[in-house]
């Protein structure tokens, strides 16, 4: 076996976890709770819960999983009536030759944009351009990002309420 | 034993199955030449067809063809739209094609190893399984599609196993484009034979893993 690499004491105190327990504190009822306020269809729920935190790499599910449970966890402090979301589709990232042929692309959440629209200033090319960096990606990213947002209009307008 | 098997064999398992095939074999040869009938087949024809191996092993041990259940499956399926259809099991598929509603579309990629005769798989379905190229079956992606996989071996100690082409069609940037990749099995029996033919695959790359009997 060949000496250890001068950087591999380091590496592995900071990355001490083994693949088989690095998403160790992922209860995933937690996330579906969270998710069922937002996707009501069980099937539905279940594809965007996949996507979240069963595809990709090891530290994107895990990081989805802590930054969607806390924002939940802000969520539940500001009590509130939500009003229905509105906003963009979310495309699947699909071979580019096959884009339009595909009739049902899209993942069964939308990007809300009331935040955002107020946020950019009813500006609407940045809108578009935002809608764009948030939705775009693989969908450990882009589904990721459209459940914040919702959870962030959420608050946004239950703060609002409050005032 | 000749030739004559192995082509025969050859020729069925691609434009049924290797499963479909295996059952319909060993019923045969028991019918006209018993339990030795079996055996020598399994002795002629299993190393080289290691489902064909399994099912006539468990054929001896007096192991028959079993009922086809779609049921189970057909819950998964409830409220989809598309169904594309990774390897070939004639037996299985048959019954489930004429269970799904006329408006679910199912599409049957063509990729196999054992180059059937596409055209005359296809005529089988009578105008009701459409034919996807590995280039272009993404086409049929969707929040309300599934994709389909036949396996072998999921109850068994010797490990899961799919064809090839589900290898090919499984990757990262497919399996989030469709809401459920579910595995179907249909051997239902033992391997003794490290499956050629066959891939070893996880169970952890599929949503769903049903028996097909």
């Amino acid at each position: 076996m060949p000496p250890p690499h001068k950087h591999d004491k380091k590496h592995d105190k900071k990355h001490r976890h083994p693949a088989s327990q690095a998403l160790r504190f992922v209860e995933p009822a937690s996330l579906d709770a969270l998710l069922a306020t937002l996707v009501p269809g069980n099937a539905d729920r279940e594809f965007v819960q996949r996507c979240l935190i069963d595809e990709g790499p090891l530290h994107h599910r895990g990081a989805n999983y802590l930054l969607l449970r806390l924002l939940g966890r802000v969520l539940e402090r500001v009590p509130g009536v939500d009003a229905p979301l509105e906003g963009e589709e979310v495309p699947m990232r699909l071979p580019p030759h096959l884009e339009d042929e595909v009739e049902e692309g899209n993942f069964p959440l939308p990007l809300p944009t009331r935040a955002l629209r107020e946020l950019l200033g009813d500006d609407e090319e940045s809108l578009a351009a935002a809608v764009d960096c948030l939705t775009d990606g693989p969908p450990q990213h882009s589904l990721a990002n459209v459940v914040m947002v919702s959870l962030l209009e959420r608050l946004l307008a239950r703060l609002e309420a409050k005032r | 034993m000749s030739a004559g098997p192995d082509q025969a064999f050859s020729l069925a398992a691609a434009e049924l199955g290797m499963a479909s095939a295996a059952w319909l074999f060993t019923a045969e040869v028991d019918r006209s030449e018993g339990a030795e009938g079996v055996q020598r087949l399994r002795d002629a024809l299993g190393r080289r067809w290691p489902v064909l191996d399994a099912v006539c092993a468990a054929w001896l041990e007096g192991a028959r063809a079993p009922e086809v259940s779609t049921a189970p499956l057909l819950a998964w399926l409830e409220g989809i739209t598309r169904v594309v259809v990774v390897g070939l099991e004639a037996r299985w598929l048959d019954p489930l094609v004429a269970a799904l509603p006329a408006a679910v579309r199912v599409g049957l990629i063509k990729h196999s190893e054992l180059s059937p005769d596409w055209d005359r798989v296809i005529a089988n379905f009578a105008g009701r399984v459409e034919l996807l190229e590995l280039a272009d079956f993404q086409g049929w992606a969707g929040q309300r599609s599934v994709l389909l996989s036949f396996v072998y071996g999921a109850g068994g100690v010797s490990g899961l196993f799919a064809l090839s082409a589900w290898v090919r069609v499984s990757g990262p940037d497919v399996r989030t484009q469709f809401r459920e990749l579910i595995g179907w099995d249909v051997l239902g029996v033992p391997l003794s034979i490290y499956p050629r033919w066959l891939v070893a695959v996880s169970p952890g790359d599929f949503t769903r893993l049903e028996a097909g009997a």
